[in-house]
């Protein structure tokens, strides 16, 4: 006898299959669970219309809780016609929703023979792949006898194998990292699992999913942060740790658009890699990335500006006065600006817009100015997922990354979120305030250059129209980077002046 | 209250091929006869006709549905004999009857 390897149905969940490696186990129940307002429903529908859509593939939705009529309400909101799709004999509800002008009185015992008929009917019609029911929950309080309603969803289960199809259960959890379910559902939905999560964390709220397990075939483990999106749904991010392990930085430098610069990282950033500009407000982050871009387009690149700190009128004015034209860029197709609120979107979606602008325009080059914007409206967790995501993107496509970073104290200081991410960076500029004989004046210094030699100098820069000039070294102070500088006495700064 | 001349028309949903829906018909003359009352019924095997189990939104088999108003539901093999003649509608007949 041979056993034949676990076939998998991809769902048409963007993200979900990659983390399935493949998609749902096929011919089989997999039980989703989740808290109340985890997105179960959505996850359901969205695997039945993403069979239709994606694969001519028919479903059948099982509804204990919602009528038909306020599904289809709610999914036409994502761009699904439903009703098109029943007309079409394409999708298929089994209305098992109470009936508020009927209550039922059980007197003896019972079994869920009409349902199943029902279903099976439902899936013959329209031959169905696919089966959602829709919840579990929801039928466990409609009927008190739970041991009954445990045996009969047993039955369940098996008719739906039996009936060869793929399918989905949802049912409630009351907490996110407790029992998988409320009633134990998972003693007969046992082989396969995935957990949607809605967490509440430092007043942010943060969803994941996360496939618990899959009897006898692989799939990638761990929480994956995902997002709902209008007239998409659901959008997971399975993105994490695929390409980071494997740091092989191509040898092939590019020009960073600032030739000082490049002269002091030792002949400029590396193609895959990833640069974090640090500093507080007004020392020169912004104009880095105009430089950075300036850069990508006199070498024929394309690049990608995400900007969550300016409008675009604003960057297109502040480019223009140091000598750089956006808007020409744009219209040479060189130059793409996206300019968005922090707020106006959970991080999750600003991760999966990023993830789209970065496959429609395949830029060379992307820059976001600033992290600290995203993380003001983010969880320390969250904000992670967020920058490993988008890092592990731009190392996939050999896109050249600049971040910025703003310090909170405008005088020296790390700001929270350096502290986060510099490991996943692989260059660090420094960009500082130091205060000198009665002048504020800027700083810059390289402080990491991953896989080269680079300047350790801390050097003056100045701005003008013409952009950003790296100067001399500050050899009269001491101190700058820890925001304390220290005047040098005069034998001092010989001794320093010899050795620069 | 007046006793209801014209019998009780009623709908019995069941499933041909379970223990549960065997006996419900005896059990219905039995329920019945208790209360003195007459009634017809269309009996409907759920796996031959799943469409009129669409229509009727039925879930449990046996359901038993009285259709001479107040329209009402009873699901369950009614071994419990109670709990029917109150899912029904019919307890204060048995009670009349219980008085006489």
């Amino acid at each position: 006898m041979s056993i034949s390897p676990v076939r998998k149905i991809p769902t048409g969940i963007p993200g979900f299959d990659a983390m399935a490696h493949g998609g749902l186990p096929e011919g089989r129940t997999t039980l989703v669970a989740g808290s109340a307002g985890a997105a179960k429903t959505l996850f359901a529908s969205q695997y039945l219309a993403g069979g239709i859509r994606d694969f001519d593939e028919s479903g059948v939705f099982v509804t204990f809780e919602e009528t038909p009529l306020d599904l289809r309400r709610n999914l036409i909101s994502l761009g699904w016609d439903i009703d098109a799709w029943e007309q079409a004999g394409k999708w298929r509800f089994v209305d098992a929703s109470p009936d508020p002008a009927q209550d039922v009185t059980l007197a003896g015992a019972w079994d869920f023979g009409a349902l199943m008929a029902r279903i099976t009917r439902a899936v013959e019609a329209v031959d169905a792949s696919r089966v959602v029911v829709d919840s579990l929950g929801a039928v466990f309080s409609e009927f008190s006898d739970s041991g009954r309603v445990r045996r009969e969803l047993r039955r369940l289960v098996r008719a739906l194998r039996d009936l060869g199809v793929t399918s989905i259960m949802t049912v409630e959890r009351t907490s996110e990292y407790g029992d998988v379910s409320r009633w134990g559902v998972e003693e007969f939905v046992a082989e396969d699992v995935v957990l949607l999560r809605n967490i509440l964390e430092d007043e942010a709220a943060r969803r994941t999913m996360q496939i618990l397990k899959f009897r006898g075939t692989t799939h990638r483990k761990g929480e994956f942060p995902f997002a709902i999106i209008n007239d998409r749904g659901i959008v997971a991010l399975p993105l994490a740790d695929s390409a980071l392990t494997d740091l092989q930085s191509r040898a092939d430098r590019i020009d960073s658009g600032n030739d000082e610069l490049d002269a002091m990282t030792g002949g400029g950033p590396f193609r895959d890699s990833i640069t974090l500009v640090s500093g507080a407000t007004g020392t020169g982050k912004t104009l880095m990335v105009t430089e950075f871009m300036k850069g990508g387009a006199r070498n024929g690149e394309r690049c990608l500006l995400f900007a969550f700190e300016e409008s675009r009128a604003q960057l297109i004015r502040n480019a223009k006065g140091w000598g750089v034209d956006y808007e020409q860029m744009e219209r040479d197709g060189q130059l793409q600006i996206v300019a968005a609120y922090p707020e106006t979107a959970s991080l999750e979606e600003h991760l999966v817009r990023i993830t789209d602008a970065i496959r429609d325009f395949e830029p060379h080059r992307f820059a976001l100015d600033s992290l600290s914007a995203l993380e003001r409206a983010s969880t320390p967790r969250g904000f992670r997922h967020f920058v490993i995501g988008i890092t592990s993107l731009l190392k996939d496509r050999q896109v050249t990354g600049m971040y910025t970073a703003t310090t909170p104290s405008l005088m020296g200081g790390a700001s929270v979120t350096e502290s986060h991410i510099s490991t996943l960076t692989d260059a660090i500029v420094l960009l500082r305030y130091v205060e000198v004989l009665g002048q504020v004046r800027r700083a810059i210094s390289v402080l990491k250059m991953r896989g080269s030699a680079h300047d350790h100098d801390i050097r003056e820069i100045t701005i003008d129209a013409d952009g950003m000039h790296i100067g001399a070294l500050f050899t009269n102070v001491d101190g700058v980077l820890s925001g304390a500088p220290r005047q040098l006495g005069p034998d001092e700064v010989e001794v320093v002046g010899t050795q620069g | 209250m007046q006793r209801p001349q014209a019998p009780l028309e009623l709908r019995l949903y069941l499933n041909g091929h379970a223990p549960e829906s065997a006996g419900v018909e005896d059990q219905l003359h039995r329920l019945f006869a208790s209360v003195g009352l007459e009634f017809t019924v269309e009996v409907i095997d759920v796996n031959e006709h799943p469409d009129r189990a669409d229509d009727d939104r039925i879930l449990l088999t046996p359901t038993l549905l009285r259709l001479t108003p107040p329209r009402l539901r009873v699901a369950g093999d009614l071994s419990d004999l109670e709990a029917a003649l109150d899912g029904l509608g019919l307890r204060v007949w048995s009670q009349r009857q219980a008085l006489a």
